[in-house]
């Protein structure tokens, strides 16, 4: 027979489950469903995995939603009128193990120019809260989160010295950060060009720009939709995924336990 | 090495550790493969090797395979993917022994070996039901049909 092994062990092991057997598994003992549903099981996975949440942003509010486990919770919107130009980030903040919403609206100011206003929601608070901000960024859409902070991309200077850079958001600090230049590429995208993948070798270091495949775009399947390609860098090959209409975004998505997060209602 | 400067030169003392298992036997390993265990260098570092060091938790079956597995990862010049070969056959074994090797490299702190087993009885009971998972961890907490029905229930998605 099979020796016992210790809690941190069996820890040890169901932490590179996938969820859907964690779920499963959670009928194995009483033992296994505590530490499963437990708070601490949750947040060992958090660490791991990182990000899991889907942050939707609805008519008045958000809702934060785990398909996996299909939960969700609806979150207020702020109290700031938007302007025309929002912005929104979500991601999560190891140091406060927190997850945030960051709000980046734009007024026109009475000088001509744009006054830009940041709010962040806190999942812990429930609450949004206003900060102090300086920095005059021009924020693109293409937001992404990466390494506790939302990056977005900006466009910065004017005519021929405008440049694309990615500037981010730190969720820790609750401050814009870094700005990393993008690879400059000469040729335009249109139907027939390759398309470029370039890779940052080692985060935060422009030195470690270089470029990680190129695609032709010639043979990709095209329809007169948007279309979803799924491209598998190692071996080249790439599924389709049709989807028929024309407003798509999409989100990284990781299967995740955070129950106790959507499970905390203030 | 040529024959001349072998000769020449004395042979690089190696450090050896003796290791004693529960049921007796003894392993002698090179310092630098034992130092993979964080025990046991926490051992080596407090001078309390210089007689063999008593593992009653491990027995000479599972000892000799440990040691044996230090040895590989602390060898020279073994390149990634013969290294990744060579994993894969050792822990190519029941799931009784790779639970042996997981609470050896947990109570040696041997994290590579505690992964590499983990890993692999990881993937060996992702697809397994309820039932095997209690007979595989020898589990006795089970719950009573009606409970089991109730948290069943409501992670249903996951049984589809």
């Amino acid at each position: 027979m099979a020796q016992k092994l210790t809690e941190d062990i069996v820890v040890e092991i169901l932490s590179s489950l996938p969820v859907k057997s964690l779920m499963r598994f959670k009928c194995v003992s009483k033992q296994w469903w505590s530490l499963i549903s437990g708070q601490r099981f949750a947040r060992l996975y958090l660490q791991r995995s990182c990000n899991g949440l889907v942050c939707l942003s609805i008519y008045g509010g958000f809702i934060l939603y785990n398909s996996t486990t299909k939960e969700s919770r609806n979150l207020p919107d702020s109290e700031l009128v938007p302007g025309n130009e929002v912005f929104h980030g979500f991601g999560y903040d190891s140091a406060s193990d927190d997850y945030k919403i960051v709000k980046v609206a734009y007024f026109p100011a009475n000088d001509g120019s744009k006054e830009c206003v940041v709010e962040i929601f806190s999942l812990r608070s429930s609450m949004w809260s206003r900060i102090p901000h300086k920095d005059d960024h021009d924020l693109c859409e293409g937001r992404v989160y990466l390494n506790d902070a939302v990056c977005w991309e900006v466009s910065r200077g004017s005519g021929d010295r405008r440049e694309q850079v990615i500037v981010s958001f730190n969720l820790a600090k609750e401050e814009f950060q870094e700005v990393l230049p993008i690879p400059r590429v000469e040729e335009g995208i249109f139907e027939g060009t390759p398309v470029h993948a370039w890779i940052m070798k080692e985060y935060g270091n422009p030195e470690f720009w270089m470029k990680w495949f190129s695609i032709l775009t010639e043979g990709l399947p095209a329809s007169q939709y948007y279309n979803m390609i799924l491209f598998d860098p190692e071996d080249r090959t790439f599924k389709n995924y049709s989807i028929e209409y024309d407003n798509i975004e999409s989100a990284i998505y990781l299967e995740i336990l955070v129950s106790s997060y959507l499970d905390h209602k203030k | 090495m040529s024959s001349s400067s072998s000769s020449s030169l004395p042979p690089c003392p190696k450090k050896m550790i003796t290791l004693k298992s529960s049921d007796g036997e003894t392993f002698q390993i090179e310092e630098t493969a034992a130092l993979q265990s964080k025990t046991l260098e926490n051992m080596i570092d407090e001078n309390c090797a210089s007689t063999p060091i008593p593992l009653r938790s491990i027995n000479g079956k599972i000892l000799a395979k440990v040691v044996e597995f230090c040895n590989k990862h602390a060898e020279v010049g073994v390149d990634a993917e013969s290294l990744h070969a060579w994993d894969a056959e050792f822990v190519n074994v029941e799931y009784t022994t790779l639970f042996d090797y997981i609470l050896a490299a947990n109570f040696l702190e041997i994290p590579t070996l505690l992964d590499l087993a983990s890993g692999v009885v990881g993937d060996m009971i992702k697809g397994k039901t309820p039932d095997e998972i209690r007979k595989m961890f020898n589990i006795n907490d089970a719950f009573s049909p009606e409970e089991e029905e109730e948290v069943r229930r409501a992670n249903q998605w996951a049984f589809e």
